[in-house]
């Protein structure tokens, strides 16, 4: 397993969160420098799920040293 | 030189050679069913084989009725009684069955069942031990055939779904004699370079074809590694041990490679209507504060002192100009009267009176009222209407005298 996976379940974590956060902001009662504090922390969020879901396309590494030609047939 | 043949005259030939041979007109031959295809003419195809060869053959429906009383399945084993022929369009030669019989269970599936229930009681097949998948890997190792169709719809499918995960491919042997130890290998060699997640499988096949992934082996390869992996052998119908050991089963390669890697282009869908929905929000929010906001402000702004000073300043002017409106009022008022008297006093003037040949008469500054008051020689001032004369007196007689 790689080490970088704690990151990525941070996504679906993060994902929770954002939905949280809109629903909070659903509230009337919530104060405004509440409501701002929680957008900024949305909009961070929101860059670092984007930056986690982009990338570069990636072709297919074959690895090496496996078969004979031998046993591929 | 020789003389020259059609195909149809050689397996002519040979298939009279098989017909005419003793042996071969009624055999009995023992072995395992597979490939077993029930037509719909009521024929039935099938595949009999041992550990090293197999043969086609082929029961007609007019034999089932007296030569078979069981409904035959792969893996079956069976000894089957008939004879063996030329099929003679294809130019293959295979048995046909005349009586089928049950010989027990087939060799293999009874290997299979019990290597199936020695690894379970060990364990490998045990939920404690199934390892999550990554929700979004990076890396995804692929052990399978570098040209089958399994490959080809893992590559396109992962490409759709998610671009930008890393593929490695382990070309392995998914079938025939040392499959099984390159897809060990294979599970070995991806373990070590920090995949996220392993996908191993092939296409459907036969129970033979499949036989790599029963084997223990591959099974502990995959108990043992530390990698997430998911199996996707064959068909739904095909549980290989592979599958029952694996982290998460799929029933066909495509299916494990969609459990593997999420679909990035839903999450982005999904990502860009959360920023929509919480900027909206918060515009809302400000919108709403900033109107609130112009509300109060105005309703302060109404009370500050400098209203109400500037309020109470104009009234003071207001009052001012009132006072002055009103004392001027008096005031002509008054003048008005003044003025109206003054005209009346002018009237009753004695002066005015002073007409007609009447005077006032004054001495020493008094009005002179009798003949006793002045001796002759004294100055007397006479005022009439329109000016004063000075004289003095000369003679004096008095009414008496």
């Amino acid at each position: 397993m790689s080490t970088d996976n704690k990151e990525e379940f941070k996504l679906e974590a993060a994902f929770a969160e954002i939905e949280d956060i809109i629903n909070k902001l659903d509230h009337d009662e919530l104060p405004l420098k509440d409501s701002i504090d929680l957008y900024g922390k949305g909009a961070k969020l929101i860059v670092k799920c984007k930056e986690e879901l982009s990338g570069i396309e990636k072709e297919m590494i074959v690895i090496g040293d496996t078969l004979s030609d031998e046993e591929e047939q | 030189m020789a003389e020259v043949y059609t195909v149809s005259r050689i397996n002519e030939y040979v298939s009279n050679m098989l017909s005419n041979d003793f042996f071969l007109s009624n055999v009995s031959i023992k072995g395992e069913l597979s490939r077993v295809i029930l037509h719909s003419s009521g024929h039935i195809y099938f595949t009999i084989k041992d550990e090293e060869c197999s043969m086609p053959g082929m029961m007609y429906a007019s034999s089932r009725k007296t030569g078979l009383d069981f409904v035959p399945e792969d893996g079956q084993s069976v000894i089957i009684s008939g004879y063996v022929s030329l099929f003679k369009r294809d130019g293959k030669y295979q048995l046909y069955a005349r009586k089928i019989t049950l010989d027990g269970q087939g060799i293999l599936y009874f290997e299979y069942e019990k290597l199936k229930q020695r690894l379970y009681e060990e364990g490998l097949f045990d939920h404690e031990h199934k390892k999550p998948i990554p929700a979004f890997p990076k890396k995804v190792g692929i052990v399978t055939s570098p040209t089958g169709a399994a490959i080809e719809d893992i590559c396109n499918i992962a490409k759709r779904r998610n671009p930008y995960v890393q593929l490695y491919l382990y070309p392995a042997k998914v079938q025939g004699e040392g499959a099984a130890a390159t897809i060990v290998r294979g599970i070995k060699k991806l373990d070590t370079m920090g995949m996220d997640t392993i996908i191993i499988g092939r296409g459907g096949g036969s129970i033979e074809d499949l036989w790599p992934f029963n084997e223990e082996i591959v099974a502990r390869a995959i108990y043992d590694a530390n990698t997430p992996i998911i199996s996707g052998t064959g068909h739904e119908i095909d549980n290989t041990l592979a599958d029952y050991a694996a982290d998460l089963r799929a029933p066909t390669p495509s299916a494990a490679c969609e459990l593997a890697i999420p679909d990035i282009m839903e999450k982005k869908r999904t990502l860009a209507q959360y920023e929509r929905t919480l900027k909206q929000k918060i515009t809302g929010k400000v919108n709403m504060a900033e109107s609130r906001y112009r509300l109060l402000s105005s309703r302060l702004e109404a009370a500050s002192p400098v209203v109400k000073y500037n309020n109470q300043c104009m009234k003071i002017k207001q009052l001012e100009a009132k006072l002055n409106q009103l004392m001027k009022n008096v005031y002509d008022k008054r003048y008005h009267l003044y003025e109206v008297l003054l005209t009346r006093l002018n009237g009753l003037s004695p002066t005015a009176r002073l007409t007609g040949g009447y005077g006032y008469i004054e001495h020493d500054g008094r009005p002179l009222t009798s003949v006793k008051n002045v001796k002759e020689g004294d100055d007397l001032s006479v005022t009439v209407c329109d000016g004063t004369i000075h004289g003095s007196v000369v003679r004096i007689e008095g009414k008496d005298n």
